[in-house]
């Protein structure tokens, strides 16, 4: 918000006394995004008063977490700009003139590039737009940047993204260029950006910028015996006839519920057989009975499938 | 036939139509390899079980012609 008045609170006229110390927000690193709303219609926001500030952030990213309580770190971005636009008065034929509250809209826009600029993440960008979302900053030295509402308020929460606003499309290489991603959203209008506050890197107990988001992964599901399943586990990168294959998971990883009759259903054993290709031993089911297989390995967020037992 | 029952092991016979028979053996780890070429062959056709064998009818003697 740019136009409008953030505040007529007491005091009420501007002091002017210095700080005593100014934390500077520094080039942006990249954004996390997170939901407006989390299931039950409170705002998503972080706890700032939580002596583990830190680690509950990093145990917000992970895919276990409900997908409207997430934290989604983004890639890292280059050439930010912040452009805003004028603020608009109506002048009277006198010359008096007033601010009119338009204007002053601000856009945010990057490029990504290198492995930033796959097409597997311009996909992942196409989801936005359906629900409400805000974002948190990181900036370059590792900082946290966020909206709090209130001065007593110990929860820190997003700035609103003007969803409807939200533009991401594929930039080509040139003789003399690489490939990008352009992105660009307008910040919510009424969005108070003096409200901004920082969680420092210190006070998180690492620096922001190490952050990742997760990759995300599908798998196709057959049958294969009565008692075997068949999970095929991969990402949407890789060649057109080469799947990224998801390597390396174990038993710990792989859920196994049967819709039907409302049960977990208890793996005994788990073999990769090919890279990326995972044989599940369990009980014999009811045939035609539906089975859930999730996975829940780190760094990564796999849709569930399900399969029809033979 | 969509499901093939050998020993304890029930087979998906469109899975099974739809590797090789080494695939089978490989995503099969934990089963016996015989068992498991077995499935494979009968569900490609490649091995008839006698039990599962169509019963051709008995030919009948012609009756040679103009036979006196």
């Amino acid at each position: 918000m740019a136009t409008n008045i953030c505040s007529c609170a007491s005091p009420m006229f501007p002091n002017g006394g210095d700080p005593r110390c100014l934390i500077e927000m520094a080039t942006i690193a990249f954004i996390v995004i997170v939901p407006t709303l989390d299931d039950t219609g409170a705002v998503n926001s972080i706890d700032v008063s939580s002596p583990t500030v830190g680690q509950d952030i990093k145990d917000r990213i992970l895919a276990t977490i409900p997908v409207n309580s997430r934290l989604y770190p983004q890639p890292r971005v280059e050439n930010a700009t912040f452009d805003r636009t004028d603020t608009e008065y109506e002048t009277l034929p006198s010359g008096n003139k007033a601010k009119t509250g338009a204007g002053g809209v601000r856009t945010f826009a990057w490029s990504l590039w290198k492995k930033q600029s796959s097409n597997m993440y311009l996909r992942e960008l196409e989801k936005l737009g359906c629900t409400d979302v805000s974002f948190f900053i990181i900036d370059q030295n590792g900082n946290w940047w966020g909206i709090k509402d209130e001065l007593t308020s110990n929860l820190l929460r997003g700035y609103k993204m003007d969803v409807e606003t939200f533009d991401a499309y594929r930039e080509y290489a040139l003789d003399n260029t690489r490939q990008k991603i352009m992105v660009s959203f307008d910040l919510d209008k009424y969005e108070c950006e003096s409200n901004s506050y920082v969680i420092t890197k210190d006070e998180l107990g690492y620096d922001a910028t190490t952050l990742r988001g997760n990759l995300s992964g599908y798998q196709t599901l057959t049958a294969l015996l009565s008692t075997e399943l068949q999970s095929v586990v991969f990402t949407g990168n890789g060649t057109a006839n080469d799947r990224d294959d998801i390597e390396g998971l174990v038993l710990a990883d792989f859920t196994v519920y049967n819709v039907t009759t409302d049960s977990a259903i208890v793996a005994s054993g788990v073999v990769e057989t090919v890279p990326g290709s995972y044989t599940i031993t369990i009980p014999a089911q009811t045939a035609s009975d539906v089975i859930r297989v999730s996975i829940s390995a780190s760094g990564y967020d796999v849709a569930d499938s399900t399969v029809a037992a033979l | 036939m969509n499901k093939l029952k050998l020993g304890d092991n029930e087979y998906n016979c469109k899975w099974l139509r739809s590797v090789s028979e080494e695939q089978a053996v490989r995503t099969l780890p934990m089963k016996e390899v015989g068992q498991v070429r077995n499935a494979w062959k009968q569900a490609n056709g490649k091995s008839v079980r006698n039990h599962n064998a169509e019963k051709e009818a008995p030919k009948r003697k012609r009756k040679p012609k103009n036979e006196e």
